[in-house]
This record gives structure tokens, sequence and C-alpha cells, in this order.
């Protein structure tokens, strides 16, 4: 399982540079706690989604 | 005969109904709001631009048009404040940041303009959380205990309506920011179907979730101002070319066969027993007008519509934000600034996972409402936030604070739907505790319909905080 990969603070300082930003230091682990946790529940919901879902592209209900 | 002390606290349908027939005048209604102000809002801090005179002065026109036959109909002399994310012309539209301290707009949002040209007097800028990112609006308290937040992030205007100081508001909902401090401040708001209202001319946080709409004492207040703002926008690519329909005829107060949807998973999970209680008597008076109860299980829904909704804000708000904040992001403040920096990291592709998600959870929602009129959810599981609280507590977790409040708000984001929030019960502790309601796209209606049908039965929306 990907998504069980455990993010530590040099990953994210590593994104940071491929973002192009610069991490304040103290919101680090705020940071990287909250990543982990919203990638792993994006991705087990996607578990339960269909192959054939798409994205959502019109953002009405209709 | 209504006294100057009661004026503040009219709403828009009973104002309209005295100025039309020249009972009171505009000025002597914007007088008694603007008294109102300069008396409470030292303690509630809701004004951040307050504009006492240019108010007067258009109060003094609509009066003299009045007199003169020119009657642009219900919100033709009604003051009202706008949530300082909405551009208003020559005035500081500072979003709640110091990134913005010094914006002035050339023109109107849109639905500025559309509130003007129905006649309605801007009486200010009311406060945002900044750039609408949070479930608060500083320094704005809550006029029902002074210790709590108003949530937001358009607790400006719930505060304001709450305490009378003006008698309709602009909101914006990304994820439950009309509806939340509609909740905990004891008024009605709504948020349109996504399309509905135009969005041109208000800060962005998140495209494809931001809602804009009106915020009111009443169901009916939120009727008249609806139709007067919504409607395509060649301004706003997303709005809807769809005919808007006469709102407030729709409020017969007959819900006799209707179907009213109850979830059974997901929106009475980890519920303060108020909040619980006072949802289940709203679903008795319901039941006892004549509608059907119908039992609903959502699928899909779990601990990770939150996920979802976090993962599609956070990287499209850092992407409106990019550029000023590679420059000036020590500037922001700090919970915004560290949410922005988070939406820098994220992956394209769990954006896109995200957006995948939500197309399953709109599915859930529209297949329920094959088989239903409205759905019907607390608006909060929880009354409002002590001024400083991270969490809430329950049997064997924490919520943060944002969390809980978008727990049941931010799914009608997710799908476009139209849903609106009502007062229906006081906690012991006498905090205001909302009912939600969502509708099938574009029938605002139906869902007015139910609201006011509610509120003619019972009176939570007329209970006002002791200040």
């Amino acid at each position: 399982m990907t998504n069980s990969i455990m993010l530590q603070e040099e990953d994210v300082i590593h994104a940071a540079k491929l973002a192009g930003i610069t991490l304040t230091p103290e919101f680090r682990p705020g940071i990287l706690a909250r990543l982990q946790e919203l990638r792993e529940g994006v991705l087990r919901f996607s578990e339960s989604v269909a192959e054939d879902a798409i994205p959502a592209v019109r953002f009405s209900a209709e | 005969m209504t006294t100057q002390t009661e004026l503040h606290y009219l709403t828009i349908a009973e104002a309209a109904r005295l100025i039309e027939r020249k009972a009171i005048s505009p000025v002597e209604l914007t007088q008694a709001v603007l008294d109102r102000i300069e008396k409470v809002d030292g303690r509630l801090k809701t004004y951040v631009t307050l504009l006492a005179t240019e108010a007067l002065s258009a109060a003094r026109r609509a009066e003299q048009d009045i007199q003169r036959g020119k009657y642009l109909g219900p919100l033709h002399g009604i003051p009202m404040a706008i949530k300082d994310l909405y551009d208003t012309a020559g005035v500081v539209t500072a979003s709640g940041s110091k990134i913005r301290s010094n914006y002035v707009p050339k023109s109107d949002s849109t639905v500025v303009r559309k509130l003007r040209e129905a006649g309605a007097i801007v009486l200010g800028k009311v406060t945002t959380h900044e750039f609408a990112f949070g479930f608060d609006a500083p320094p704005t308290r809550n006029p029902w205990n002074l210790h709590c937040t108003p949530s937001g992030s358009s607790g400006g205007s719930g505060s304001a309506l709450a305490a009378g100081l003006c008698l309709g508001a602009t909101g914006s909902d990304t994820g439950g920011s009309i509806r939340a401090p509609g909740a905990v401040n004891g008024i009605a708001g709504i948020k349109p179907t996504y399309g509905r209202v135009s969005k041109y001319g208000v800060a962005v946080l998140s495209w494809s979730l931001d809602h804009a709409g009106p915020m009111a004492r009443s169901t009916a207040d939120l009727a008249l101002m609806l139709r007067a703002i919504a409607g395509h926008d060649p301004n706003d690519p997303t709005t809807a070319d769809i005919p808007v329909p006469d709102y407030a005829a729709a409020l017969s107060g007959d819900i006799k066969g209707l179907k009213i949807g109850v979830p059974q998973n997901y929106f009475f999970d980890d519920v303060q027993p108020a909040v619980k209680n006072a949802v289940t008597a709203a679903i008795a008076t319901l039941k006892n007008l004549g509608a059907k109860i119908i039992d609903v299980n959502l699928r899909h829904f779990g601990d990770d519509v939150l996920p979802t909704f976090f993962s599609i804000v956070m990287p499209e708000a850092a992407t409106y934000h990019q550029k000023t904040f590679r420059e000036r992001g020590h500037e922001y403040g700090a919970d915004v600034q560290e949410l922005l920096e988070t939406g820098q990291l994220y992956l394209a592709t769990t954006y896109i996972t995200a957006q995948r998600n939500r197309s399953v959870i709109k599915a859930s929602l529209a297949a329920a409402l094959d088989t239903i009129d409205v759905l019907l959810t607390p608006a909060l599981p929880v009354t409002a936030a002590r001024v400083g609280q991270q969490n809430y507590q329950w049997k064997d977790r924490q919520e943060s604070v944002f969390a809980a409040c978008a727990r049941f708000l931010c799914p009608f984001n997710l799908a476009g739907l139209p849903a609106i929030s009502i007062p229906c019960g006081l906690s012991d502790d006498q905090m205001p505790i909302g009912l939600q309601l969502a509708g099938k796209p574009f029938d605002e209606a139906t869902v007015l319909r139910v609201a006011d049908a509610f509120e003619k039965a019972t009176d939570w929306h007329q209970r006002r905080p002791k200040l």
C-alpha cells in the first residue's frame, strides 16, 4: 500500500524545494501531519471508487 | 406601532412593507441601525469599514425616489452589510488580510451592484476570516456569548444580523462559511447552487467550491435577496443561464406530501446531544406539517469525505495565492500561511484523485435526491466554539474546530447543491443550533419553502441574544 508510506520531515522540505518555496520551520510538523492524513484519506476513499469514474468537471450537480 | 428601538430588528420583509406604505422612511431605518451599531459594535467588532455618511445619503435618495413613486421593490431602502471579501467601488476591500489592506476596487462585485440596483443601502463592510480560509472572523464575537466566536468565514455577517446591525448581509461559502455562522448566530443563510449567483468581484478561496449567497434573519428575507442577486453574469463563466424564479412566491407554507430525507449514516455521527435533540424535534415539526420523513442511506459517505474536501480547497487556494505568497508570504496570518504552504506541496495526482472522489459524492447525493425533495441534517454537530478553542472533544477522539464546522456542510459544496441553515433550537447554555436543508440543483425554491414552513411553525428565528 503506497498510501501507508510515512512522510518524514525531509520529504516535505524536498517537496517544498520542488514547489519553489521555503517552509516556515515551525509549520513543518503540522504540514507533515496534515499531508499524511489527507493523502491517506483521499487514497482510502478512492479505493471504493469505480474504475470508470472520472474527476468532477462540472461543479453543480446537474 | 414600531418603536425606534425595534427598527433594527425588523426583517427585510417587515421593513419593506413599512417603507412601501411610507410608514417608515429609509433614512429613519438606516439611522436606527447606525444607532444600534454605535451602541453595541464596540463589543462585537463586526464592521471593519462603516460607511455611515454614504449610507445616509443613499437612504435620503431612496426616500426621495419612493416619495416620487419610484419604489424599486422589497430591497429599496434596506440597510445591508457586505462581507469584506466582496469588491465595493471606492471602498477598501481587504478580505481580512494585510495583503489587501490598501486594495480599493474601482467597481462593485456583481452581487453588490445588483443589491444597489434593487435599492439596498450599503452600511459598510463586515469581517471575514483572512481570505475566507477559516471558521472564525477575528476579532468579531458571537452576540449570544461574547466569549464565543461567530464562526466564519462570514462571521461578521452572522454576528451583525443576530445583533441587529443590518437587515441583510452577503456571505460566501466554500465549505460552510455561510451556513456555519448562520447556525451559531441563530440566523438564516443559504448557499445557492453552484452557478446560481455570480462570484465576480469576490475574492477567491477555491474556484470549484466557492459560492456567493445571502444571509438574513428569516427565510423569507433570503428569498427576497436571492431573487435580486441570482442569475447569469457574463463576467462569471461559472454562472448558469437559467431563469431565476420568484422565490418569495414559493413560500406557501404548504409542505404536505413533500419528501424529506433524513440520512441514517454520517450526518448524525459525533453530534452534541443538544444538537441531536433540536434536530429530532425539527423533524417532528416538519412531519406534523404533513411532510413525509424518509430514511436515507448515503453511499460512500464516511470519514474520508473531509480529506477529499480539504484536498481540493488547499491546492486551489495555494494556486490562487501562489504569486503573492512567494513575494509576501510572511504578511499572511500564521494559520493561513500554514494552510497555503501545505497547499503548495500537494501532488497533482492527489488533487485529481480528490476530484474523482468528488464525482462519487455528487452521484451519491444525486441518487438520494432522486427519491426525495430535500435532505435534512444538522448544520453543525456543535454549538459555537469559544475564542481560542482548537478542538471539540468526542467520546473517543478530538476533532478540530475546522473539521467539525466543515463535516456536515462541505458535502454540499462538493456537490454544488443548494443548502440552507436556519435556527432550530438553543442549547442549555442558550447557544443557537442550526438545521440544514439541501435540495436538487437549482431548486432553491423547494429548500426555501420547507425552511419557511418550519419558521412559520416555530419561533427559533425570532429569538434574539441579550446584549
